[in-house]
Parts: structure tokens; sequence; C-alpha cells
């Protein structure tokens, strides 16, 4: 079972936002990366992010490469397009540790997945639902119109 | 009760060693990190307020010097062998214009996160010459020794080429800027394993580590305020890094402590062409049954 074929797709890179104006199905691929998908219920419209890093730190620009730059800016563009922050909800993906042991006790997907419950918490959106952390990638559709997200785990291979 | 054998008891005592010495490297890598983000911080109110009359300059410089040089023209005060000269003062001032304008648009995209690659096969000599000549004429003002070394260079390569050449374009500019008159500049493209490899290497400038921390941050120049001497916002290495990265790639900067001379090397993956294509199928990857949200 997968989303309606016949639906415009854009497949999102690591570090882009997509809002998009029409109903679209957004498709990417996460490995420790995480996506935020929010969807105004009342609008029915919605967009998804696809950051890397949790924080920017100064270096170079702050582009949602990171996370505290990505939730913001695509809260910011789904407001421009006239959604209502009081009736958006988010749903959360990714942020997995894809390698067994990276040098610090946090791996990069950990502090991921910190940041974004954190920062939606502040924003008072609410996560409905999630899919976060374990060992595998996973590829996320999200249908900006219907708000429904199809996600499939990648295999583990170990 | 289960007892523990010496050995056992020791491999225990020293993971737990590890752990603690783990975790004390995370804190003091964190510590280390906020300080530095707390510096950054307390600039970056300083460099807003710069940027702000800097751009004042920078922009209103040049077009006071374009809409007075037309006029000019327009009432007729140039005589005909003048007319030449005039003509590429007003190019290059607009030309000037434009290129900070374009990095200051550049930079607007990227943060907004709107900036996205369009892939295509890049004549890679083609592109790599025509954004080299552009620069041609600053350097024989500056009396620079402006050469390039194509070579092993790629016939095609497929990327980006509208950001390439706001990449290459900064990497010349501010080596032409940046260097002291008579200096040589370097343009190198050669191909990695599968990258594209192109550096900028400019002699008689000196970076020290400091220099070298802070020159990809962006409205930095190393020399600063009022008594500046070079043009621009500050941003072309922010831009350039970023760039690069959305085109899978990275950019270096190698110095020498002894030798004053610098090189930026920018490293691009080929563009992954069939991310687009495992999107609409998953043959990449496989998968599990799909779940719904």
């Amino acid at each position: 079972m997968g989303p309606t074929p016949d639906i415009k797709k854009h497949f999102l890179l690591p570090g882009a936002i997509c809002a998009p104006a029409t109903e679209h199905l957004v498709t990417t691929i996460l490995g420790s990366c995480v996506a935020v998908c929010l969807w105004d219920q009342a609008h029915h419209r919605g967009g998804m992010n696809h950051f890397l890093l949790p924080l920017w730190n100064g270096d170079g620009l702050p582009t949602p490469k990171y996370g505290n730059i990505a939730i913001d800016r695509l809260l910011e563009k789904l407001l421009q397009r006239g959604a209502n922050h009081a009736t958006l909800i988010a749903k959360v993906f990714g942020g997995a540790s894809m390698w067994a042991s990276s040098g610090g006790l946090l791996a990069v997907g950990e502090r991921n997945v910190e940041l974004v419950k954190a920062q939606l918490d502040e924003l008072r959106i609410p996560i409905v639902s999630a899919d976060l952390g374990g060992r595998v990638g996973r590829k996320v559709i999200f249908n900006t119109a219907t708000g429904e997200v199809w996600m499939q785990r990648h295999q583990e291979h170990r | 009760m289960t007892t523990l054998s010496d050995q056992e008891l020791i491999r225990t005592l020293e993971e737990r060693f590890e752990e603690n010495h783990k975790a004390l490297h995370d804190l003091r890598m964190t510590t280390s990190k906020l300080e530095e983000m707390n510096r950054k911080l307390q600039e970056s109110e300083a460099l807003k307020s710069h940027f702000l009359s800097n751009v004042r300059n920078e922009i209103n410089n040049p077009l006071t010097a374009i809409t007075g040089l037309a006029q000019q023209m327009i009432c007729g005060n140039v005589s005909p062998a003048e007319v030449s000269g005039v003509a590429t003062d007003i190019y290059f001032e607009a030309f000037n214009l434009d290129f900070q304008l374009q990095n200051v648009f550049a930079a607007a995209e990227l943060e907004a996160g709107e900036a996205t690659p369009f892939p295509a096969r890049v004549d890679v000599i083609a592109l790599v010459t025509s954004t080299f000549e552009m620069f041609g004429h600053q350097a024989r003002i500056k009396q620079i020794d402006f050469r390039r070394h194509l070579d092993a260079a790629p016939k095609y390569f497929v990327t980006d080429p509208e950001k390439l050449r706001i990449i290459l374009g900064n990497l010349l500019a501010n080596a032409i800027e940046f260097s002291p008159a008579g200096a040589s500049v370097d343009v190198r493209v050669t191909q990695g394993d599968n990258n594209l490899l192109l550096s900028v290497r400019n002699t008689g400038v000196h970076l020290d580590e400091t220099a070298r921390s802070l020159i990809f941050d962006r409205f930095r120049q190393l020399d600063m305020g009022s008594t500046k001497q070079h043009h621009g916002q500050g941003l072309g290495l922010s831009v350039c890094r970023s760039l690069a990265e959305l085109l899978f790639g990275t950019i270096t900067l190698t110095t020498d402590d002894t030798v004053p001379w610098c090189q930026f090397e920018l490293s691009l993956a080929p563009f992954p062409t069939e991310v687009s294509d495992s999107a609409e199928d998953g043959n990449v990857f496989l998968f599990d049954n799909v779940e719904k949200f």
C-alpha cells in the first residue's frame, strides 16, 4: 500500500525545505537526519524539512541544514501561506544512530531527536506521531494536502 | 550472587573508565563550543550594524559612479575618443555591483532554504575559462600574474553550473582583491577519483590561525571597520561553503606558516542523479513493509 500516484512529486534533498501551495507528495530519505512534517488540520496544507545537525554553531550561513533554523523556517513559510499556528500538528521521523559508536556518548541522531522534541514543544506544536531513533534509515513520503505520511524502514543489514 | 573473576572485574572497570573518559571529552567539547558560540553571539550585533552601513557604501558608490558617468555621456561631455573608456568604467562598476548583489541574493536564498540545485552536464573548461576572463581586467589593474591550468580538467561534469560559477567567481575575486599588487593567482582544475577538484591559490597573503578560523564566517572580513581596505560584504566565503555543501562538496583552506600563500580548494562530488529515481521506486534500498502515520 502506498500513496496515490497521480499527485505532483517532490524529492526533498538534505538541508532543504518544501512547503508547496498545492498538493504534493514530498519524499525524503533519512539516516541520522530528522524530517519534520508540519500540517495544518484546518487549512489542509503542510510542508516538510530535512535537517542534518541540531544547532547552527555560527559557522558559515544559518541554513536549514541545522534543526533550529529548519524548524523556524518551515513554520514561517507555512504561516506565510496562510496556515494557522494553533491548528498545526507535527509528525517527525529519523534520527537513527547509523554507526555503533561514533566517539562521543550522544550520536548526531540522538541530538537531532532531542532538539526536534524540545523545539516543537516550545512552539506548542503537538507531535501526533513519530518514528525516531533506532539503527536503520527511513524513507518518508508526506502528502501535503491530506497530512498522511507513509514510511518504510530500511532493512537492517548487520 | 555470581562472582566475578579478576579479569572480568578489570574489564568492567576499564569499560567504566572509558565511559567516564568519553563523557569528560564530550563535556569539554561542549564547553569549548559554548564559549565559541558565546563569542560569536556577542559579535553578531556589531557585525549586523556594520553590515548595514557597509551595504550603503558598497551599493551606493558604484550606483553613483554609474549614473554620473552615464549622465556625462548623455550630456555630450564625452568626446568620441573617450567613449570606450567611460563605457568600460560603467561596465566594471556595474559588474562589481552585480557581483556583490549576487552574493547577497545567494545568501538570502540559502538561508531561506530555497536554494535548489539544478544539475546539468557542465562543460567545465568553458565555464572556468569564461569566469576566469571576467576577472582578467581586475587582475591586470593590480598587475597580478593571473594564470589558469586546465590541462588535467575533465571535459564534462554533472553539477549546477550557476552555483559553480558563483563559487569560482568568489574565489577568484577574493584572490585578486586580497593579494598584494604583483602577486600571482593560479586556478587549477583537476579530477580526483570521481570528484572535480578546483583550486585557487594566491601568493603574498599570510593567514594565521585566528584568521583561518574566522574566514568562513558570514559578514566577516579580516580587516573591518571604517578603515577597511577591501570591497565586499564579507559574505563570499560563507556563501561558497554553503553552496558547495548544496552541491555535495567541500571547500578547504590550505596555508603555509612560513611562506605567505593560501589556497582554497573546492571538491565536488558528481551529482547523485539517481537520488530522485530512488525516491520513485525504492530500488536502491530494500525496504520493509510500508507503515502509515
